[in-house]
This record gives structure tokens, C-alpha cells and sequence, in this order.
């Protein structure tokens, strides 16, 4: 080989070496990239909060006591249990924010009261949340909790489960 | 003997013009993560959420509440990738089921928000913007979000 075409052989040698010279910096600087953190995913912290807010709050299901001035977590009363009451407990001012349904169950699991928090979001939120395998912003995360729980029945405390079912955009 | 007939290459040249390419990218790339990490809208985002959440938490109390909450964002310094988060102070809002926030981005042309249940049984006046230390309360079937002035920095 003489020396002109040694010098044109270097030169085309260095152009896929540049290629993978820019490749790994890529690489490199994307993977930095990839842990700084963007996506904020509260989706837990507030379905807690929605069942709390049910549950504790002075003008929630519990029974309130006028002379303390305080809700009694533990004591439910089943007339509370209705969709204008949680309707009227929280305004999100968006019906595609969250949705939920609370049952109050006795002992022999025959269901005492029950209400939907939004409940036509909820209707087409349910089968969506059902289905395995969705994911991204169209589907729909459930989360459920147990509570047990005593309630008022004709002037009686009567021993019970309250179960919540959370309903959040997006998985 | 670089100069000399002999000696003369034109290797490093290229040598050379590698290095200096790969570290033009380098640089430009490596502004790029500075920006995407020094970006504020991620801690406005936090703080939306975070206040929001809180607010639900007051509503959610049993009985009577008082609660401190603190809007500033402390410097952050990191030695590693030279960068730093200055003092962040933004302004937070509360009305209409949303909490606001503001900064003084002049990138951004709406605010960042995050939604909160109210209360409609519970009366609750909406504010104006707020900044620093915040009292979220309720008591007597009102929940109060008010600024608390700092005596001392």
C-alpha cells in the first residue's frame, strides 16, 4: 500500500470509530439522565388519604360526639353511609380525579350500607380496574382496605367490617 | 522529529481532533443534564402535591387542628456534578379545590397545581398567594390557611 492510499485508509478507519466514539458518550449521559427522578407517583398516599377522610373526618361516616366536639373513629354510623354525604364530604372539582365505594358489612358478612363516591366515574372506572394487564395513563388502579369496625343499630353497638375500594387514574 | 521527512505523520493530527470532538460532545450533552437537574419544576411539583395532601389531612383530623408548614426549599449543593439548587421561595395559593404554585420562571406561563377535596359542610375562604412559613387550621368548622410572619431569618 503506498503512502496516499495509507492516509486515505486512516481517514476511513476513523469514521466508524467516531460513530462509536458518539454512541457511548450517548450512552453514557443517558444513563445519568435516566436517574434523575421526574415522575411524582402519589397514588398510594392518596387512596390512604381518601379512606382517612372517610373514615376520621368530623363530617365523614363516624359517629360524632357534639359534646367533645370530635369525630369517634371505630364508630360508624350507617345512616352516614350515603353518596350525597361523601359527595358533599370532598370536591375535587374534576370527576376524573378519584372515585371510590365503602360497604358496611356485619359479622355474617351481610352488607349493611354501602355508597360510591363519584359514582359515574366509578361505574366506568370498575371493569377497566379489572382487567390484568393494562397499563399507562388510560388505566385504572384499585386499592382495597378492611376495617373493623363497631356501628350503631336502633341505639346498639353491633360489631362490623367496613370495606373501602379506591379507584385512581393511571397505573 | 515530528517536523522531519522521516518522522512526519499525520496520526496525531487526528489523534488530536478525536479528543477534541469527543469533548465538545461531552460538554454539550453534560449542559444538558445540568439544565434537566437544576430545573425547579420538579420541587414545585413536590410542593403542590405535598400541600395539597396536607390539606387533605387537616380536613380528614378527627377534631381541631393546627398545622405549620414551611414553603421554603433549602440550597442544595451537590460537589460531584458542580451544580446548586439556590433558596427556592414560592408563592403557594389555596382555592377552588387547587393549591398553586408560583415561581419567578419566567419559562412557565401557568402555575403548577395539584388538586384537594373540600370540604363543602367546612368553611374555607380562599387565599392569595402566600410564601414562607403557612398555618393550616381548623377549628369551629372552618379550616384557616394563613401566613405566619417571621420574626427573625
Amino acid at each position: 500500500m503506498n503512502k496516499k492510499a495509507q492516509e486515505s485508509f486512516t481517514i476511513v478507519q476513523y469514521i466508524p470509530r467516531m460513530i462509536f466514539l458518539i454512541i457511548v458518550l450517548f450512552s453514557v449521559v443517558f444513563l445519568v439522565r435516566s436517574y434523575i427522578l421526574e415522575n411524582l407517583d402519589v397514588k398510594n398516599t392518596q387512596a390512604e388519604l381518601f379512606i382517612n377522610r372517610i373514615y376520621y373526618s368530623p363530617n365523614g361516616i363516624s359517629y360524632y360526639d357534639t359534646e367533645l366536639k370530635r369525630a369517634i373513629p371505630g364508630i360508624v354510623d350507617p345512616k352516614l353511609i350515603t353518596n350525597e354525604n361523601l359527595d358533599a364530604l370532598m370536591n375535587f372539582n374534576d370527576a376524573n380525579f378519584i372515585a371510590g365505594k365503602i360497604t358496611l358489612f356485619d359479622v355474617q358478612s351481610k352488607a349493611i350500607a354501602s355508597a360510591v363516591y363519584n359514582s359515574q366515574t366509578y361505574d366506568r372506572w370498575k371493569p377497566i380496574s379489572q382487567q390484568q394487564g393494562f397499563t399507562g395513563a388510560g388505566a385504572v388502579t384499585r386499592f382495597n382496605r378492611t376495617i373493623v369496625v363497631n356501628f350503631i343499630d336502633e341505639g346498639k353497638e353491633k360489631e362490623g367490617m367496613l370495606k373501602f375500594e379506591v379507584l385512581l387514574p393511571g397505573k | 522529529m515530528i517536523k522531519g521527512k522521516r518522522g512526519m505523520s499525520s496520526q496525531q493530527y487526528f489523534y488530536v481532533a478525536e479528543a477534541v470532538f469527543a469533548l465538545f460532545v461531552f460538554i454539550i450533552l453534560l449542559g444538558y443534564i445540568q439544565n434537566a437537574a437544576s430545573n425547579s419544576l420538579f420541587e414545585q411539583n413536590f410542593m403542590a402535591r405535598d400541600a395539597a395532601m396536607l390539606t387533605d389531612a387537616v380536613y380528614s383530623a378527627p377534631g381541631e387542628i393546627s398545622l405549620d408548614y414551611d414553603t421554603a426549599i433549602k440550597e442544595n449543593t451537590n460537589f460531584l456534578l458542580k451544580y446548586s439548587l439556590p433558596k427556592l421561595n414560592f408563592g403557594i395559593s389555596f382555592g377552588n379545590s387547587k393549591v398553586e404554585i408560583s415561581s419567578d420562571d419566567t419559562f412557565r406561563t401557568s402555575p403548577v397545581y395539584y388538586l384537594f377535596g373540600e370540604d363543602s359542610r367546612t368553611n374555607f375562604e380562599p387565599t392569595g398567594q402566600l410564601k414562607g412559613n403557612i398555618t393550616i387550621a381548623k377549628a369551629n368548622n372552618e379550616l384557616k390557611i394563613t401566613e405566619v410572619t417571621k420574626k427573625n431569618e
